[in-house]
Parts: structure tokens; C-alpha cells; sequence
């Protein structure tokens, strides 16, 4: 892989990562100051509403979880190969961009869906 | 130092181990709705993104700063974050919507068979909220009244009501809000327009504070009931009719019988006076067969005697003297015979009196002559002492002369030889007064309302003694109070015996 290619790559996989990083703590942060507003009956109904979104949220939670137990998994056994790990490195990096990215996009999912929960809308 | 494949190890089967939890979230999120599950997912929520924290940071350390081992530590604390965590959450959430799911299950089964019990029932069932209106039915509701499901939803039930039930609803209405159940009988009107009776029983329904929301009845037709009910009060009335008809016959009846027992009383006391006059008639006929006989013979054996005697006497005077024996027996017995005569036409009522004026002082007079030889016989004065200026009473004159006569007669008859009768007449208002003293034997107190009783003797041996039949006095009894008078007899300051007679005094149109 070329410098400037790598670079990019990694640069996105930083990006990527701390994007998450900040979207937990903004999410965890709603959910905790807002969690009253959002245990009434309005923010319950408003969830009933949109269990599509949340499904959808949920799944692209879940799904970085699963990507992470299988390439930790194929680093494991390549570990235990004493083989050469470097192409598995690359390919293991473009998955974890891959993780985060999908990520982000379920934390910005479930930001939306909290903000709809106990914001304005309903 | 960890060896680094160690910390691999670790990651993935703790990640592996998180995984296997996560997959317990699905069924858990399924339930999310549910507001018990909904308030708990928060727990799980926030333990999720503090995992992903240590996640991230995790990954942060590998790319940043190329710690690989601190990069695994912090992945394994997040794995076990997540496994230990949302393990210990999600099992107790999984149970609890499992014991959720039951609960669900069996109220939705007891629905379906709250369902099904109302819905096979034979009566109608009928529901409404605190408004009056229809919030469910059944279908026996709707073939009973003959609407639809939907034509009966959210109707006021008056509206399916007879109008003349209104009230008897709305007070009905009234006691469930206060939490009474009632039942009562009202009629409601078809959609064919006709009515339908039918039995209410309603019972309120009410919150866990006690406040109204509604009622519930059950509604059983009786139509069919409500007409027997008539037919029967029609038979009723048709029975009471006939018992007042019928009572109104017995009554009829009874009133007829009380009159024939009436008739028979009256009846019966005719009988009981008849057989007192027949046995007044036997004692009489006793009597002159007993007693009358033996009277009758003594002057005829007295005649015959005589004139036996007269047919062998040769010598006039002594013919002349048994002649005047005959005569006086023979008038003895013609005196009986016409007491006998006169009694029994007074008792059989052919005794016909005629009543004119007479002058009693001069009757008195008469009869004093006919006594005054057998009173100068045993010395006995007789003094008459008029005491009037006016004498004239108003009487048959034949009956007065043989009561007077028949007084005079048992005056001088119980006298003592030497006695004395005086007679004294005097006027009392309308009427004139005749009392007649004698000092005879006198009559006790006991037998002074007696001696006037026909065939009555105070003393049998007295008849025998002074003669005489007990009719005498009847007579004069029967004699005077034929003219409208009265007599009796008092004591004569223990001497003898005062008769009094009592007459009616003439008046001057009658002389």
C-alpha cells in the first residue's frame, strides 16, 4: 500500500475512531441527563413509533461487535500460526475502518432516535 | 508481562461470551413497548455505551499509541463490561418478560374466555361507561333487540329504552354510581318498533379508587314470562269474579237460611206456645175428668136424691123443702156447666163481649142480692159504699155481673161464719175502682198472682172443704180484663182478702 494511500487510511481509521468515541460520549451523555424525560409514557409511545429506526440502530450497533470477535478471532489463530501477520494487518485495519464506520452510523442512528424519543418531536 | 496471545485468547472468548448475551437482547427488545421492559432497557443502554467507551479507547490505544497490550486489556475489561453487565441484566429482564409473557398470556386466554362466556351466554350482556353509553355487547344483545354490533356501539342505552322506563333507568343508573348493583324489570323497543320485556341485572364498575366508570348488565328476556304472568292475573281475576259470584250465592244462601231459622224459631216458639196450650188443654181435660166430674156428680146425686125423696114423701111441705134442694143443686150444676162453657169459649176465642154503658153501682146491687141469702145463712153483713158521684163504666155487662158475681160468691164462700164484706167504689182518673174487703181466710203473698190461673187451688183440701172448681177467679180474670180493666188482690190488714177491679170509666160521648 502506497505512504500517501496509507496515510489516508489510517488517518480515516483515526477519524473513524475517535468520531465514535465522541458520539458514545455525547450519546451517553443525552441518555443520562435526559433519561427522566425519556422513561415517560410520551418518549415510550414515541419509540413504539419508530421501532424501525431503533431495529436499524441496533443491528448497526451490534454488527461492529460481531466484526471485531472475527478478526480478532483470524488474529488470534495467525498469532498462534507464528506465520507472517503483515497482509492479515492491512486487511485487519480496512475492517476495523469498516467496524467504526458502521459504528458511527448507528450511534448517529440512536443520537437521532433519542433526540426524537426526548426532544421536541414524538 | 501478559503474554499477548493469552490477552487474544481472553478477548475472543470473552467477545464470544458477549456475543452469546447479546444474542438474549433480541427477545428482551422485542418487548421494549412493554413500559415495565421499557424503563429497565435504560440500565442495559448505558452499560452498552460504556462498554463501547473502553472499546473505542481500546482501539485508540492500538492506532495511537501501538500499545498492543493495554489495547487488549482494555478491550477484555469492555468485553467483560459488556458480558458480565448486560449478562447479569438481561437474564433478569429475560425472566421477568418471560414471567411477563405468561401473565400476558394466561389475561389473554381469560379474555378469550371472558370472551367466549359472554359471547355463548343466552342472556345479553350490555356495557356502558359512566356517560350512558354503549361501550360492548354480545350477540344474544343484538338478536334480542334485532341491531347490529355496530348500530348499538357508542349509543346512549336509553335510546334502545321505552320511554316510560326512562326514569326507572336513570335512578337505577343513579344507585350504581353510588356502587349498588340493581335488578329491575323494564321494557326496551325493537328496531321493528315492538317492545321486549326484560329482567336488568346491573352491576357498577369502578376503578381502585372507587369512582364510577361504567356498569354492566346482564339482560334476560321474559317476554315470554311477562305474558304467562298476564294470562295467570287474567285467570285470577276470572277466579276472584267467580269466587265473589259464588260468595255473593253463599251469602244469598246464608241469608235465606238465617231467615228459615228466623222462620224457625219463630216457628218453634208457635210450637212450644201450642204445646203449652195443649197442655193447658190435657191439665184441663185432667182435671174435669178428675175433679169436674166429681163436681158435677154431687148435685145430680143431690137432685136425684130429692126427687127420689119427693116421690115418697107424701107430705107437701116436706116435698116443697126437697124441691127447693133439687133446685138449688140443679142451679149449682147449670152454675158450673156455664163456667165451664164460658172458660172454654174465652180460651177458644169465640167469646164475644158487648160492650155498652152500664151504672156498676146498681150491678153491684144485683149481685149483692143473689149472695145476700147464703151470706144471711153464715151471718156474714154485707156493705155496699159507693163512693162516687159517677158510676158509669164502659164494659160487656154480662162479664162484669160474673166477675162481680164470682168475687162476691168466694167472699162469702171463705168467709168466717159472722164475717163481714163491704164494697167500696171510688174513681182513679179515667178509670173506677172496686175493691172488695172480706175477712176470710186470706191469701198469701206467694199465691196471690196465682189464684187468677184457671183450675189453680191454693189448698186441695180447702175445695173439698168449701167446694168450687178453681175457675171462678179465671174468670173474673178473663171477664175484666176483656173490658180493658184490670184486677188484683192485696191483704186486707192481715183480716181477709181486698180484690181490686179496675174498669174503664164511660165517657160522655158514650152515654
Amino acid at each position: 500500500m502506497a505512504f500517501s494511500g496509507d496515510f489516508v487510511f489510517h488517518s480515516l481509521l483515526r477519524f473513524a475512531i475517535v468520531l465514535s468515541f465522541t458520539l458514545t460520549l455525547v450519546l451517553l451523555s443525552y441518555v443520562a441527563i435526559k433519561k427522566e424525560d425519556l422513561k415517560t409514557e410520551e418518549s415510550r409511545k414515541a419509540l413504539k413509533n419508530n421501532m424501525r429506526l431503533f431495529w436499524a440502530a441496533l443491528f448497526l450497533l451490534f454488527t461492529p461487535l460481531v466484526l471485531f470477535l472475527v478478526f480478532e478471532t483470524i488474529a488470534l489463530a495467525g498469532l498462534l500460526s507464528k506465520g507472517d501477520n503483515s497482509a492479515y494487518e492491512s486487511f485487519r485495519s480496512l475492517l476495523v475502518t469498516g467496524a467504526f464506520l458502521i459504528l458511527n452510523i448507528g450511534l448517529a442512528s440512536s443520537i437521532y432516535l433519542s433526540y426524537k424519543m426526548g426532544g421536541t418531536e414524538s | 508481562m501478559i503474554p499477548v496471545d493469552l490477552l487474544f485468547f481472553f478477548v475472543v472468548a470473552f467477545s464470544f461470551a458477549a456475543f452469546v448475551e447479546i444474542l438474549h437482547f433480541i427477545p428482551l427488545a422485542k418487548g421494549i413497548t412493554d413500559p415495565e421492559i421499557y424503563e429497565k432497557m435504560f440500565g442495559v443502554a448505558l452499560v452498552f455505551l460504556a462498554s463501547f467507551l473502553f472499546f473505542e479507547t481500546a482501539f485508540m490505544v492500538e492506532y495511537f499509541l501501538h500499545d498492543t497490550v493495554l489495547s487488549k486489556l482494555l478491550l477484555l475489561v469492555a468485553m467483560s463490561l459488556v458480558l458480565v453487565e448486560t449478562a447479569l441484566v438481561l437474564r433478569k429482564n429475560t425472566t421477568e418478560l418471560q414471567i411477563t409473557r405468561a401473565t400476558k398470556e394466561i389475561l389473554e386466554q381469560s379474555e378469550k374466555r371472558y370472551k367466549n362466556l359472554i359471547e355463548t351466554m343466552n342472556d345479553g350482556f350490555w356495557m356502558i361507561d359512566e356517560n350512558r353509553v354503549t361501550t360492548q355487547i354480545n350477540e344474544r344483545t343484538s338478536e334480542m333487540l334485532g341491531y347490529s354490533e355496530a348500530e348499538m356501539l357508542g349509543k346512549d342505552v336509553l335510546g334502545f329504552v321505552d320511554p316510560r322506563h326512562h326514569k326507572t333507568v336513570k335512578d337505577h343508573l343513579e344507585k350504581r354510581r353510588r356502587g349498588m348493583s340493581t335488578t329491575y324489570e323494564i321494557e326496551f323497543i325493537q328496531k321493528d318498533g315492538s317492545r321486549l320485556a326484560a329482567l336488568v341485572s346491573a352491576t357498577p364498575i369502578l376503578d381502585d379508587e372507587k369512582n364510577f366508570k361504567g356498569s354492566f348488565a346482564v339482560v334476560t328476556d321474559i317476554t315470554k314470562r311477562v305474558e304467562l304472568e298476564g294470562k295467570i292475573r287474567e285467570y285470577s281475576m276470572d277466579l276472584e269474579e267467580m269466587i265473589e259470584e259464588r260468595t255473593k250465592e253463599l251469602t244469598h244462601a246464608k241469608t235465606s237460611l238465617v231467615n228459615m231459622l228466623d222462620d224457625l224459631s219463630e216457628s218453634k216458639k208457635d210450637l212450644a206456645g201450642a204445646y203449652d196450650g195443649l197442655k193447658d188443654m190435657d191439665r184441663l181435660k185432667t182435671y174435669i175428668i178428675s175433679n169436674i166430674s166429681h163436681e158435677l156428680r154431687t148435685p145430680i146425686t143431690i137432685a136425684k136424691s130429692a126427687i127420689e125423696l119427693i116421690r115418697e114423701e107424701p107430705k107437701s111441705d116436706e116435698r116443697e123443702k126437697f124441691l127447693v134442694m133439687c133446685e138449688k143443686a140443679l142451679i149449682r150444676l147449670n152454675d158450673l156447666v156455664e163456667n165451664l162453657v164460658e172458660i172454654s169459649s174465652i180460651y177458644k176465642g169465640s167469646y164475644v163481649a158487648s160492650q155498652r154503658t152500664i151504672d156498676i153501682d146498681s150491678m153491684i146491687r144485683d149481685a149483692i142480692k143473689e149472695i145476700k141469702f147464703i151470706a144471711a145463712e153464715r151471718d156474714i153483713k154485707v156493705v155496699f159504699t159507693p163512693n162516687t158521684t159517677f158510676s158509669n163504666v164502659l164494659a160487656d155487662p154480662k162479664a162484669v155481673f160474673r166477675a162481680v158475681s164470682n168475687i162476691l160468691d168466694n167472699a162469702v164462700k171463705f168467709n168466717h161464719r159472722g164475717g163481714r164484706i163491704e164494697i167500696i167504689t171510688k174513681t182513679a182518673g179515667d178509670y173506677l175502682e172496686i175493691a172488695f174487703h172480706d175477712t176470710g181466710l186470706g191469701i198469701h203473698e206467694k199465691y196471690r198472682i196465682k189464684v187468677f190461673e184457671p183450675f189453680y187451688q191454693i189448698d186441695p183440701s180447702t175445695t173439698r172443704r168449701f167446694g168450687g172448681t178453681g175457675i171462678g177467679l179465671a174468670l173474673v180474670k178473663a171477664h175484666i180484663e176483656g173490658q180493658n180493666g184490670s184486677v188484683w188482690v192485696k191483704d186486707n190488714k192481715g183480716e181477709g182478702t181486698i180484690f181490686n177491679v179496675k174498669l174503664p170509666l164511660a165517657k160522655e160521648k158514650d152515654l
